[in-house]
């Protein structure tokens, strides 16, 4: 009888113990997965923290959890929140893969998705225009997704979430710093274009153009002006003795001489034909801009000496005749059109324009003629020959005009 | 990002050998594949995966398998395992790649198990 009990109470303790030992493999079997999914949150970190690519970073998400459930058919889906429409999607042992994707793309409950045979589906936030969804086939286990496994996908879709929010904010910076390249490319292109057509362009046009880049200040307007136009006496005469390029030579060699004077004084230089120059000079007192012209045009005759003096036994010595004339003109950009194309020019028209070309052609070799009203802004300062009341060609009264005496040597003008 | 696995492949016999060592992972694991789909397309029926015992496999590495694994299923193909640690043994068991493909204790028994199947 005691015996029995004995052997009764062994075989209870027997079967606790067996009890015990299998609850202890259980709980060992689950630390060990538990385990192996903390390790996969780890892995998943290291494999996309440093990815820079949304589509890099699905397809690998896709891989750690298909390697993580022991499953061999899964989905990822991006898709834009407002139109559904899919951003991108990676897919693995899927045959039917767009159609798939459409389906998740439109499944956003964290429940399976039976039409596509994905057991476990889990939608995830990446931003709040774009989402995200993952869908799982089947176990290799066969064993169903538990409530655990759920936990561990959102867990493991929200730190890839948190990869592409990075990725594509990376990506931004990327295009903005490629925007940024561009647009000071641009930036230089334009400064070496506005370099070069600067020395064909007046200056009086360049600080207009970077005043109002969209060109209003460009359009004409009556402003009193002086206008100069500065001739080579017998150029005519000269061209005829004179080779094209040697002629060419000579010019240049003088006018690149008159621009420095012109340009030191304010005046912009708005039409060179051959043998002359028409310089335009502005400021907001009318005075200044008469006095500022008859300087240049004085400069320009003491250059023209001084190139000669230097070119003596080269080139034949060359005289300048020079008109200016003060008064209102009509300034601004003028549009020529022709069947080869279309040319703007900024100059200055009109009668007070007319009037001091007469007056060049009026000079002689070495002198300077002035109108009346250029003599009444330059005040006493100037010696000036009164030549007396002038008809001139295209001018319906007659103009009176003024000679500037020379000098035997032109001195030297200071600004 | 992980540097490839070394991979090789020999025959033993019938039985096409596949060695592994390194790291396999998602991104690492193409060279696993390719060597899969050159003894593959060799016609190879009797395939055995030989792990060195530094391998490291993660989930990614888990997945690649996977792949090549259900694609021996559906060729046919006869897989087996060895030189896993106890580790990645009851992990492999734990995801269900055991179903498809034993593990062995060492690669003269896979071979012979193997040789035994038809």
């Amino acid at each position: 009888m005691k015996r029995a009990g004995a052997q009764e109470r062994l075989s209870r303790l027997k079967a606790r113990y067996e009890l015990q030992l299998e609850d202890a493999a259980r709980a060992r079997a689950e630390l060990e997965k538990r385990i192996y999914h903390l390790k996969t949150l780890y892995d998943l970190g290291r494999e996309i923290g440093s990815l820079n690519d949304a589509d890099e970073i699905i397809r690998n998400l896709l891989m750690m959890v298909l390697g993580t459930f022991g499953a061999e058919r899964g989905l990822i889906v991006l898709r834009d929140a407002a139109s559904n429409r899919i951003h991108a999607f990676a897919h693995r042992g899927i045959d039917n893969a767009t159609d798939a994707a459409l389906a998740l793309a439109q499944h956003h409950v964290a429940q399976p998705l039976e039409s596509m045979d994905l057991r476990i589906c889990m939608p995830f936030d990446i931003e709040p225009a774009l989402k995200g969804s993952i869908g799982l086939g089947e176990k290799l286990t066969g064993e169903d997704y538990t409530p655990d496994d759920s936990e561990l996908l959102a867990t493991l879709a929200n730190q890839a979430a948190v990869a592409i929010r990075n990725a594509r904010a990376h990506q931004e910076v990327v295009r903005y710093a490629g925007d940024l390249a561009e647009s000071l490319r641009r930036i230089q292109l334009l400064e070496s274009m506005k370099a070069s057509l600067g020395k064909f362009v007046p200056k009086t046009v360049k600080d207009l153009i970077e005043k109002s880049p969209d060109g209003a200040v460009l359009e004409r307007r009556e402003a009193d002006v002086s206008v100069l136009f500065a001739d080579i006496s017998g150029y005519t005469h000269l061209s005829a003795r004179m080779e094209v390029e040697r002629l060419n030579q000579l010019v240049e060699l003088y006018f690149a001489a008159f621009l420095d004077e012109i340009l030191r004084r304010g005046g912009d230089v708005n039409e060179t034909a051959g043998d002359g120059l028409m310089v335009v000079f502005q400021d907001a007192d009318p005075r200044k801009h008469a006095r500022a012209a008859l300087e240049a045009a004085l400069a320009i005759l003491r250059r023209t000496r001084e190139t000669n003096a230097t070119l003596e036994g080269y080139y034949e010595p060359i005289t300048m005749h020079i008109g200016i004339n003060s008064g209102m003109a009509n300034v601004g950009a003028t549009k020529i059109e022709g069947a080869a194309g279309t040319r703007w020019t900024y100059t200055a028209s009109g009668t007070t324009t007319n009037i001091a070309a007469r007056l060049a052609a009026l000079a002689e070799g070495g002198s300077i003629v002035v109108s009346e009203e250029t003599r009444h802004r330059l005040g006493d300062d100037h010696c000036l020959e009164d030549l007396g009341p002038q008809s001139l060609k295209n001018v319906p009264h007659p103009v009176r005009a003024y000679r500037c005496a020379l000098p035997a040597e032109v001195p030297k003008v200071t600004t | 990002m992980t540097a490839s696995p070394d991979v090789g492949t020999r025959l033993k016999g019938e039985v096409s050998v596949i060695d592994i060592r390194g790291e396999v992972t998602a991104t690492s694991g193409q060279p696993i594949e390719e060597a899969y789909r050159g003894v593959s397309a060799a016609g190879a029926q009797k395939l055995l995966l030989v792990f060195s015992t530094d391998c490291y496999i993660n989930s990614g590495g888990i997945a690649v398998l996977i792949g090549i694994l259900a694609e021996c299923k559906k060729k046919g193909q006869l897989v087996r395992m060895t030189g896993l640690t106890p580790h990645f043994q009851k992990v492999f068991s734990m995801v269900g790649l055991v179903k498809y493909a034993p593990i062995d204790p060492s690669e003269e028994i896979a071979i012979d198990r193997l040789k035994g199947q038809a």
